[in-house]
Parts: structure tokens; C-alpha cells; sequence
């Protein structure tokens, strides 16, 4: 349980940050945006297709994951929630491909 | 009471826990320093330690509001009279990052016009996408040891896990995600984003407080 000298002491660095939020939104000087050209780098390639490192690292940590619930007799759940973490690596997949240019494919 | 505190009980040997952490410190590596050559340090900071607070804060809140408590890592963040590993909080930037980017990748294809509305569904899709990480992280998780709930008190169970906890995932994941686009297209220069960026999470505590003294 919190102690009340606590909570006061969050209230007060979130009264003091809030106040420091605003002052530095409403007085700062707003300069033209420059135009930024986002470099693509691919790191790997499944299936044909060229893979960011992003979306590679999270395919790698949902798999090693996977594989420590095998290992830790967590089976089911695990091919449960193998499902649902891929939901993002192939939202991303769909919405992101890029042919091989080699292939054609 | 130090606010970083070393475990002189951590787990001996060679087990699971020891794979999770050395994933996310590996994966959070490789993250910061394909950060910085892409987007530079300033912006690193902004995409690294805002949500280590923002993580941090929400743990300590859950962990002295609830009783979940993290057992055998080395390193902990102390305070309010909770304990949350340094990993954690390195793994609440991972969670950022990877979410920020993949959410990017789908809400920007679908929806195209640069306006609020974007970032809107960026962040909405950032949140979806780490609750759906998290169906997977934290039933192993609790099935491992790798974090303890208190299951004596009574509240809504998805996979032995809370649901309040997948709530918190989405809030702050999808929250993050929205501050920290929303400052990325604002017109500020760059300090003066690093500043908001940092400040503004700490802001939140003024609605944390009264939720303590209200329960």
C-alpha cells in the first residue's frame, strides 16, 4: 500500500512536469520541418520476399519465445499465443512486401 | 531505500529466464544502434527514455496496486515500495520501437493522408499489436516464473494472466506511440521535442494520484 506522503510527492513532479510540458508547447518557435527520406534497409529474405530488421527482430523474438514455452511443457498455450504474436508480423507482411526484383516473383 | 538496487539472490544456472533476458537485451542492442544510425541520438533518446519512464511508472503503480513482484533478476529499479528489473524497462523501449514501426508500416498503407487521423490509427494499431505480443509473452511468462501475480485477489483471468494487465499494455504502448508521433511532427526544434518528450510522461502521475487516494 502507498503511503500518503507518497502519493503527494507523485503529485507534485507530475504538477511540476505537466507545467514545464505546457510552458515549453506554448512558448517554442515552430520551424519549417525539413523533408526526411526514410533509407530502407533490408536484412533478410523469406520466401522471396525482403524483410526489414524491425519486423525481423520481432518474427526472432516471438519464435524464440515459441520455443521456450515448447521446451517448458507449455505447449497449447504457447501455439496459442504463437497465433496471435504472428498477427502483426503478417499484417506487416501484407501491407509491406516487396518482390524480389531478381526473380520477378 | 537506493533507487537501484542489486539481487545478491539471483538465479543461479542456466534457465529460461536467463534466454528471456538475454533476448531482450540482444534485441534492444541491435534496436539502439540501428536507432542511432538511422535517426541520430536525439531522436534515440526520444524513442528510448520517455517509455522507460512511462514503463516504469506503470509497473511501479501495477506492482503496488495489484502485488506482482519479479523474482531472480540482478538488476532493479526501487521505489514507492516496489522492485521492477532494469530489463523491464529496456524491454519497454524494444516494445516501442518494434511496436511504433510495425504499426507504422500497416496504418500508413492503409490510411495515407499525413493528418491526426494517421497517427490515431498508428497508435491504435501499435497497442493492438503489443497486446497481441503479450498473449503470447505473458501466459509463458507466469506459466516460467519470470514475473508473479497475486492471485488471491479476485478480477477477470485471460490465460492466468489479468485482464487489467492487457488494458495496460494497449494504454501504454498505444499512449507512447501517439506522444511520441505527435512530437515527431510537431515544429519545434529538436531540443525542445527531446524535452517534451521527456516531461511529458511524467505528467501522467497527476492522474495516478488521485486513483491511489480514491481506492
Amino acid at each position: 500500500m502507498i503511503e500518503f506522503e507518497t502519493i503527494l510527492i507523485l503529485m507534485a513532479i507530475g504538477i511540476i512536469s505537466l507545467i514545464i510540458t505546457l510552458f515549453l508547447l506554448f512558448t517554442g518557435k515552430k520551424i519549417e520541418p525539413k523533408k526526411e527520406i526514410e533509407q530502407e534497409i533490408f536484412i533478410a529474405k523469406i520466401f522471396n520476399y525482403k524483410i526489414k530488421l524491425v519486423p525481423f527482430l520481432y518474427l526472432k523474438m516471438v519464435l524464440i519465445m515459441f520455443l521456450i514455452g515448447i521446451f517448458s511443457d507449455f505447449l497449447i498455450d504457447s501455439i496459442i499465443g504463437l497465433t496471435f504474436a504472428l498477427i502483426p508480423f503478417v499484417a506487416y507482411l501484407i501491407f509491406n512486401t516487396k518482390k524480389d526484383e531478381l526473380t520477378g516473383k | 531505500m537506493p533507487f537501484i538496487e542489486i539481487n545478491t539472490n539471483f538465479r543461479p544456472g542456466f534457465e529460461s529466464l536467463h534466454i528471456f533476458i538475454l533476448m531482450i537485451f540482444v534485441v534492444w542492442l541491435i534496436i539502439l544502434i540501428f536507432s542511432l544510425k538511422k535517426y541520430g541520438v536525439n531522436k534515440t533518446i526520444r524513442y528510448f527514455v520517455p517509455i522507460m519512464i512511462a514503463g516504469v511508472i506503470g509497473e511501479f503503480c501495477a506492482m503496488a496496486n495489484s502485488g506482482y513482484y519479479y523474482p531472480g533478476y540482478f538488476l532493479y529499479f526501487s521505489a514507492i515500495g516496489a522492485s521492477v528489473p532494469v530489463i523491464i524497462a529496456l524491454g519497454w523501449s524494444v516494445n516501442l520501437f518494434i511496436f511504433l514501426h510495425l504499426g507504422k508500416g500497416v496504418a500508413s498503407k492503409f490510411y495515407k493522408k499525413q493528418n491526426l487521423k494517421q497517427l490515431f490509427y498508428i497508435s491504435v494499431c501499435a497497442g493492438f499489436f503489443g497486446v497481441c505480443l503479450d498473449l503470447l509473452e505473458d501466459p509463458l511468462a507466469h506459466h516460467n516464473g519470470w514475473w508473479v501475480w497475486n492471485t488471491s485477489i479476485q478480477r477477470i483471468y485471460l490465460f492466468d494472466v489479468p485482464l487489467t494487465n492487457f488494458v495496460g499494455w494497449f494504454v501504454i504502448i498505444g499512449g507512447m506511440t501517439l506522444l511520441t508521433l505527435l512530437i515527431d511532427r510537431s515544429r519545434f526544434s529538436e531540443n525542445r521535442k527531446l524535452l517534451i518528450n521527456l516531461t511529458a510522461p511524467l505528467a501522467f502521475f497527476i492522474l495516478l494520484a488521485p486513483y491511489f487516494l480514491l481506492r
